[in-house]
């Protein structure tokens, strides 16, 4: 599909589209996609998180609700 | 040293090129029709926004050439071996994952209240009746709204999916495979409720890869 026209995302306040895409974008690659292997251990800050990815996403969401 | 798998692809080896993490060359595992987009890595995975936007540049810039199927973050073989083995023991289901995402793109739709205060708990002057028939009030409009909103754009789409996550203040979080041809579309009604919806807001992301549609997909 080299050349495809892809659609331009529908506007909003530069601050709130940044926050609520970043939540987009971690819902999907932390719960989306094709898993090969049982258990995702990923790093941050030297803590290694499991649930990492519903944690973000509930304090994120709550935090574009108040925006 | 191992293998970080971003995904699978209808193409052949040569035409992998790009960057992934840590300015880690892109390279293909298998053979051509099916590969696994990978690039070396060390080390544990960090979680952080340059990190993820990086990946998901890497799959995107797949994606505007090839169908493919995006792996969760963090997903890895320990050699290449291990991919070849995969390929070879799925072929006929990736393959058919892969033709039922061709062609078509994610796009996300999240509708939010316009006006939505974090509630606390109800004063005792509050408690009772009335505040439970308010909060029924809402929760009942949200699901209004919501298959106001997503039965026509389900219309539109290859198939859908709705987010599990959602919270108070978004009565709607949901994923559509769209063909490529129909996603103007799709913007296109999703203007119109939009303007037609006046205590939420309508918020569409995309494109995405279909991370939403390869359920399934795991070993």
């Amino acid at each position: 599909m080299v050349g495809a026209e892809l659609p331009i995302p529908v506007p909003r306040p530069p601050a709130a589209a940044h926050e609520v895409t970043l939540v987009d974008l971690l819902d999907r690659l932390l719960h989306g996609g094709v898993v090969i292997q049982g258990d995702i251990t990923l790093s941050a800050a030297e803590i290694d998180l499991v649930q990492l990815d519903l944690r973000i996403l509930v304090a994120a969401v709550e935090k574009v609700a108040g925006l | 040293m191992s293998l970080l798998l971003y995904a699978f692809a209808d193409c052949s080896p040569t035409q992998v090129t790009g960057e992934g993490l840590r300015g880690r060359l892109l390279r293909a595992v298998g053979d051509d029709g099916l590969v696994a987009v990978v690039s070396d890595h060390e080390g544990q995975l960090t979680l952080t926004p340059d990190a993820l936007w990086t990946y998901e540049q890497a799959v995107e810039l797949l994606m505007s050439r090839h169908a493919v199927l995006p792996a969760r973050y963090g997903s890895t073989f320990e050699t290449d071996s291990a991919a070849r083995d995969m390929l070879r023991d799925r072929r006929e289901e990736l393959v058919g994952a892969l033709e039922r995402v061709r062609g078509a793109v994610e796009l996300g739709v999240r509708v939010t209240w316009s006006t939505f205060e974090v509630e606390s708990a109800p004063t005792e002057a509050e408690a009772g009746t009335a505040y439970m028939l308010g909060r029924l009030g809402r929760d009942r409009r949200g699901r209004e709204i919501a298959e106001r909103v997503d039965a026509p754009l389900a219309a539109l789409a290859r198939a859908s999916s709705r987010h599990a996550l959602t919270c108070a203040a978004t009565p709607l979080a949901a994923s559509y495979l769209v063909e490529r041809g129909r996603t103007n579309e799709f913007l296109g009604q999703v203007h119109e409720l939009d303007g037609a919806i006046e205590e939420a807001e309508l918020l569409c992301t995309g494109p995405w890869p279909p991370y939403s549609f390869v359920a399934g997909l795991r070993s």
